[in-house]
């Protein structure tokens, strides 16, 4: 029971070094998403690039995508929360 | 007789005890956390932002992204008034206020889908204070920079070997950040790498001291002026480039190597001020307004918080905790370790700030029991703390003293350098975002010059580059401190008004809206005494303008934000509804 605690407290202790190693690459990896989704789903918003029916093919790969976008745009109206809790600040 | 051991182990036992108890009944009659609860990180979980993580993972990566500089230098000045007074903030205000308010802004984040807090206090106060609160965050940010440039400048002026080890870490971060993100190495390996290059930082800065000027380690020389005005212009280069950088480049490999060093120098401080049992020799109470803020004499009410904010309550943390670490909570229960649990580790940080100086003040900085409370500011605060670590490594390990004094620089300027490159990331996001608001064709050629990103951060830095020239850190800190200690009190207010109308605890509301209204009345107190006690004796006309208009815009939010409070708590709680989720 005490080697499982040991062994699992270690894991998350270690877990969190680990974590601090990535955790900015994922903020810029998401605006990396965020910019290359707004080049697919420009037409929604009117940017004419790529035409609409790369666009159509391409959606069915675009779901998950879709919907983390239509999350985002909702969360816009927390900007501060959004700009502060990604860029960590002391 | 009181000793560095009784002082750190006292630290242990009313932390954990205070966790156990008074945590516990915030959690089980405040919060009402309940593990049937979904949390956003299943409910919203999208396997990008929103994914449950381990707790430990969770508690150590929001421990390291609140620990950082702050805890150090607050302490470290606080020390004139006595060690005592400056330890019943740390505990107290970690216990009561600052571990609740960012326990409470996780928790009320979870329940709003993992909104921040300040959106939570737009949902429940109005949304009247938009363009002004994001003028505050930037003001707020732009005396972060002016602080931290002086800390950093300051610090490696009068230890040169910190400045080689410094910049070797610039360069040791850039290397591990191309063998971890552009090899195939593994990440132990390369880890391993890193903590070897991390020790060759110190053994590096020991050997090759940067020394610009001879002389220049005496703060009263105009050897140190000179060189502390050439590390103001290399930081602001460095400023501006670094943050312009991709972040695996440098931001994040010296932000991983960070939470060794974090971990490392608490694990070394704690074994050796417990094992050196060596007895208290700065006097434990001083006088009540000791010279503390800008050298001038400084009532411990209410300037307190102006001198200790990290290690005692911070407002940032209500943005840290409710911006991601909410969007990772697995189980409800586990935000008391994350958010509660998180505080006190920073608590315990500050402990070790003090315990350090306690033992090692007097005979370190040659002032007498009598003086120390009108002389410590001019002679000690962060080079005291340094000096007083370093003596203890060096009397428990037997570590060579400059090996050691090189370590904690190294470990301070660390620290101060990420804030200084994400506090211009955020001033930078934040002042597009403040014209954005107020702009009404974005597509206007001066909206598309002001919002530039080199523009941007040009601005902010030249600033906090002109402030930190001109101002000690000293006078700088507690203008960062009080801005903080409001967004602190915004947060708590906002808490209270949470536990009031949404969860309904009862009584256990006085648990909140009783340090809510004292930090409320505490800050604006000590912000109105800053401003006309501290800003007239600034250096300069210019600095006095600058810091005083940023504390005046930071007392009108204030007041504005406390009159919502104040009409907010006087709707019905069935106005309200309930919390989603």
């Amino acid at each position: 029971m005490w080697k499982h605690k040991i062994k699992y407290f270690l894991k998350g202790f270690f877990g969190s070094f680990k974590e601090s190693s990535t955790e900015f690459i994922e903020f810029e990896e998401r605006e990396l998403e965020n910019i290359f989704a707004v080049l697919l789903m420009g037409s929604y918003i009117g940017i004419p690039s790529p035409p609409t029916t790369i666009l159509i093919r391409i959606m069915p790969h675009m779901v998950r995508e879709i919907y983390v976008m239509q999350r985002r745009a909702i969360d816009m109206d927390d900007i501060l929360g959004e700009m502060a809790g990604l860029m960590d600040i002391e | 007789m009181i000793n560095s051991a009784v002082l750190v182990i006292i630290a242990i036992v009313i932390y954990i005890s205070l966790y156990y108890t008074y945590g516990k009944s915030l959690q089980n009659k405040v919060v009402k956390a309940d593990n049937n609860r979904p949390t956003p990180a299943h409910t919203k979980y999208d396997g990008v932002d929103y994914v449950p993580a381990h707790p430990l993972v969770l508690y150590g990566h929001h421990f390291a992204s609140i620990a950082g500089a702050g805890p150090i230098v607050g302490p470290a000045l606080a020390m004139a008034w006595g060690w005592l007074p400056g330890l019943i903030w740390v505990w107290f205000g970690n216990v009561f206020i600052g571990a609740v308010h960012d326990y409470l802004s996780l928790m009320a984040s979870v329940r709003y889908d993992g909104k921040s807090i300040q959106w939570v206090s737009g949902k429940l106060m109005g949304r009247g204070t938009g363009v002004a609160f994001q003028m505050y965050i930037w003001f707020t940010l732009m005396l972060v920079v002016a602080a931290f440039v002086a800390v950093v400048s300051k610090l490696v002026t009068v230890t040169p070997q910190a400045a080689s080890a410094t910049l070797m870490l610039l360069v040791v971060a850039i290397i591990v950040g191309f063998l971890m993100y552009k090899t195939k190495l593994s990440f132990y390996v390369t880890t391993g790498i890193g903590i070897a290059l991390l020790i060759f930082a110190v053994w590096f800065g020991y050997t090759y001291p940067l020394i610009f000027v001879p002389g220049q380690t005496d703060p009263t020389s105009a050897a140190f002026l000179q060189v502390y005005h050439y590390w103001n212009l290399i930081l602001w280069v460095y400023i501006i480039i670094a943050s312009a950088l991709p972040v695996w480049i440098l931001l994040q490999p010296r932000d991983y190597l960070n939470a060794y060093i974090l971990w490392f120098g608490l694990a070394l401080g704690a074994i050796a001020f417990i094992g050196l049992f060596r007895a208290v020799e700065v006097p434990s109470y001083t006088m009540w307004s000791a010279n503390v803020v800008g050298g001038l004499p400084s009532p411990f009410w209410p300037t307190i918080p102006l001198v200790i904010a990290c290690g005692a309550l911070s407002g940032f943390h209500s943005l840290v905790g409710s911006g991601t670490t909410s969007k990772q909570l697995d189980k409800e229960l586990h935000g008391l370790m994350v958010g509660y649990g998180g505080m006190f580790t920073e608590g315990f940080l500050a402990t070790l700030v003090i315990a350090s100086i306690s033992v090692y003040g007097l005979s370190l900085t040659g002032l007498t029991a009598a003086e120390w409370g009108t002389k410590y500011i001019t002679v000690g605060g962060l080079g005291t703390f340094i000096a007083s670590y370093a003596q203890g490594a060096h009397d428990f390990f037997g570590i060579n003293l400059l090996v050691a004094k090189t370590f904690v620089v190294l470990w301070v300027s660390a620290f101060a350098l990420t804030s200084l490159d994400t506090a211009t990331r955020l001033g930078r996001f934040s002042w597009q975002e403040l014209f954005g608001m107020v702009a009404k064709d974005t597509s206007a050629g001066w909206y598309k010059t002001i919002t530039n990103k080199w523009v941007a951060s040009f601005i902010i830095s030249a600033f906090g580059v002109y402030l930190a020239w001109n101002a000690s850190y000293k006078v700088l800190w507690p203008a960062f401190s009080g801005m903080n200690q409001m967004l602190a009190s915004i947060a708590m207010m906002t808490a209270a008004l949470w536990v009031a109308k949404i969860q309904r605890a009862g009584n256990w509301t006085y648990a909140v809206l009783i340090p809510a209204l004292f930090l409320w009345i505490t800050v604006t107190a000590a912000l109105i005494w800053y401003l006309v006690v501290v800003v007239p004796h600034m250096a300069t006309l210019g600095t006095q303008i600058a810091v005083g208009a940023i504390t005046l815009i930071g007392l009108l939010i204030n007041f504005v934000l406390a009159y919502e409070f104040y009409v907010s708590w006087k709707r019905p709680s069935e106005e309200y509804g309930v919390a989603p989720s």
